[in-house]
């Protein structure tokens, strides 16, 4: 079983593969809180919208294979998000001092990193 | 999606392609080059320039969750002059927030129903089944193109002489 690492951010897609779950998952996380450390914006003012950092995705990181898809969003003020599949994405909802990296491992069927 | 070349009747060529993050300073001298009309209709306000945050977000798009498409000269693919855009809403995901610029020079020659119309076949793909827009109520030509490729229309005043649409994504209309 393999499983394929994508890292979207801003203008980069880079992949990896992992041969174990644990192993992608460690892999997702590496990626996720390297985007959260570097990777801010600022408000956006469309007049007719405005978009707080945390209302922007600085960069999704997801994991697929083994019957796995899902991943987490980085947002602009370095807040997470996980979520399950792709396209249809639903939300992971974290548990009370969980974070989101936690709420995707047990979601997925990981160990705590 | 695949770029396509979009014809006008007196020759003129544009292709349809998804913004990317290179595309910045195109977006943002088509900006410059706007009517403060065609800025207020699109913004509801003056938006003298976009700042680069502004160009960030409206360039650097995951295709999923915000999807944009512009149409760029086709002898000039450094002069964009138009771009359609949706943005999925967080919490109601089948749905996605619309919106269209054309420049001023190319306002109701056919290029704006198109370039909705793709961008309507790209939502469609990732699982978007309504745009919402909000307008100014006096900007009839919008509103027709969006009932041109959303068929009816639902919504009403928010105030301000502003109006929130929506329409459902028919697969129908798409393929016509």
């Amino acid at each position: 079983m393999s499983y394929r690492v994508t890292v979207r951010r801003a203008a980069t897609v880079a992949r990896f593969s992992a041969v174990t779950l644990e192993a992608a998952l460690d892999a997702v996380e590496a990626a996720a809180r390297d985007a959260a450390r570097s990777e801010r914006r600022a408000p956006v003012d469309l007049r007719v919208r405005a978009y707080a950092p945390g209302d922007q995705v600085v960069a999704r990181v997801e994991v697929h294979g083994g019957g796995v898809r899902a991943g987490v969003d980085v947002h602009g003020d370095g807040s997470m998000t996980a979520h399950t599949g792709r396209v249809r994405r639903a939300p992971i909802e974290k548990r009370p001092d969980e974070t989101a990296l936690a709420a995707l491992r047990r979601a997925v069927g990981g160990t705590e990193g | 999606m695949v770029p396509q070349i979009h014809r006008l009747s007196d020759g003129r060529a544009f292709v349809l392609r998804p913004i990317g993050p290179d595309d910045k300073a195109r977006l943002s001298d088509s900006h410059a080059r706007l009517s403060e009309e065609s800025v207020r209709r699109r913004f509801l306000a003056a938006k003298p320039a976009l700042s680069r945050a502004d160009l960030r977000y409206l360039t650097e798009v995951d295709g999923v969750d915000h999807i944009a498409i512009v149409a760029v000269a086709a002898d000039d693919p450094d002069r964009l002059v138009a771009v359609a855009r949706c943005i999925r809403l967080a919490q109601r995901p089948e749905v996605a927030e619309w919106a269209i610029v054309v420049g001023d020079e190319l306002q109701g020659l056919g290029l704006g129903g198109r370039l909705a119309r793709t961008l309507a076949e790209e939502a469609a793909q990732v699982g978007i089944r309504s745009f919402t827009a909000t307008l100014f109520g006096e900007n009839q030509p919008i509103q027709g193109l969006m009932r041109s490729f959303l068929g009816e229309l639902h919504g009403g005043w928010t105030g301000d002489g502003v109006v929130e649409l929506a329409g459902e994504l028919g697969v129908d209309r798409l393929a016509a």
